[in-house]
């Protein structure tokens, strides 16, 4: 370590230290990492490149200022007549056609059911039977058997161990 | 050299904008160029860019607000159009934009603007194995010695992040030329 004394009579670039690392990697890798990639352009090329340049953003300039045979303003007018056209007569055409329960297909209202568009609860559905139904869900006769119960299960449960826990 | 912000007020001004972009070309035309050739490899396709490049510059200066550095606004708009240049002609080939670099990478051995040997080759191939972004951090602090600041502006990305970047990529890229040089 240096004494208190040589350091007072020397000095050293600001941020000396801190920028020593990265010189010093830099010195490193450029022994190994090449500082030249190889890559040349043709002769006098950066003395053409204005006149390109400028030619190009000139011809651009004029094909923006070219004005078109239907302008914006008219072929949007002509879009939403069309667009309304098309919407009014599909509404009244929708609105002469009235759908029926029989048409629709059940496998669509159990998808319908299934994500939760219908929410009743036991009471709500029972209201929707007769006391004859009812009965004869709930009579010994159409209960189930403990057979019938396993095939059920092991036909339509995928986790039979998470059952099992029960 | 002109102040960039004299530069800036020519240039929106409808009587002097014209020369101010010459001025504008003129200044900059070497260092986007290059720029944008360590991202697309081939002189045509960093001609065009450049142009393109220099033209968006010209059309969008009035949108320029002044809140980053013109000459970094300006990479910015060449960074994006070269990547853009190398995603499209991804897509157009439905190969990734690193095969589309490979692809190239091979070219350069008939390219006639091309006057590096193996181990500039293997510099590419050792590039292209990094992220995009890497890539950018790399090519921008190794051949062109931008600031981190500057690069900060430009990447939109935070110092700190964009020195351990480049750390990273340069111990990636050492350790690919030291496992392939003697190939």
């Amino acid at each position: 370590m240096k004494s208190k004394k040589e350091i007072d009579n020397f000095k050293i670039p600001t941020n000396y230290f801190d920028e020593f690392e990265n010189h010093l990697f830099k010195k490193l890798n450029e022994e190994i990492v090449p500082k030249n990639t190889g890559f040349n352009t043709p002769v006098g090329y950066f003395n053409k490149l204005d006149i390109k340049i400028n030619r190009k953003n000139n011809s651009k300039s004029k094909e923006e200022k070219m004005i078109p045979v239907v302008s914006i303003k008219t072929f949007m007018y002509a879009a939403s007549i069309a667009a309304i056209t098309i919407l009014f007569f599909s509404v009244l055409n929708d609105m002469n056609h009235i759908h029926t329960l029989k048409e629709v297909e059940i496998s669509s209202i159990e998808i319908f059911i299934n994500e939760g568009n219908i929410q009743l609860n036991q009471y709500e559905i029972t209201s929707l039977f007769t006391e004859e139904i009812i009965n004869n869900m709930t009579s010994g006769e159409n209960r189930l058997s403990g057979n019938q119960l396993e095939d059920y299960l092991l036909e339509n449960i995928n986790d039979l161990n998470a059952l099992l826990q029960y | 050299m002109i102040d960039e912000k004299e530069l800036i007020i020519a240039l929106k001004s409808p009587y002097e904008s014209e020369k101010a972009f010459q001025v504008l070309v003129d200044q900059y035309k070497e260092r986007l160029y290059w720029h944008i050739r360590k991202i697309v490899l081939n002189h045509d396709d960093a001609d065009d860019i450049l142009q393109n490049t220099f033209i968006k510059v010209y059309k969008n200066i009035h949108k320029f607000e002044g809140n980053s550095k013109l000459y970094t606004w300006m990479y910015r708009i060449a960074t994006n159009e070269a990547i853009t240049f190398l995603n499209k002609k991804a897509k157009k080939k439905n190969i990734t934009i690193e095969e589309v670099k490979n692809q190239l990478i091979e070219n350069l051995k008939s390219d006639i603007y091309f006057e590096g040997n193996q181990i500039q080759i293997i510099l590419q191939k050792a590039i292209n194995t990094l992220p995009q972004k890497q890539q950018l951090v790399f090519n921008m602090k190794y051949f062109e010695d931008h600031t981190y600041e500057d690069l900060s502006e430009i990447l939109e990305t935070s110092v700190g992040g964009l020195k351990s970047s480049y750390h990273i990529a340069v111990k990636k890229i050492t350790a690919y030329i030291k496992s392939n040089e003697t190939i």
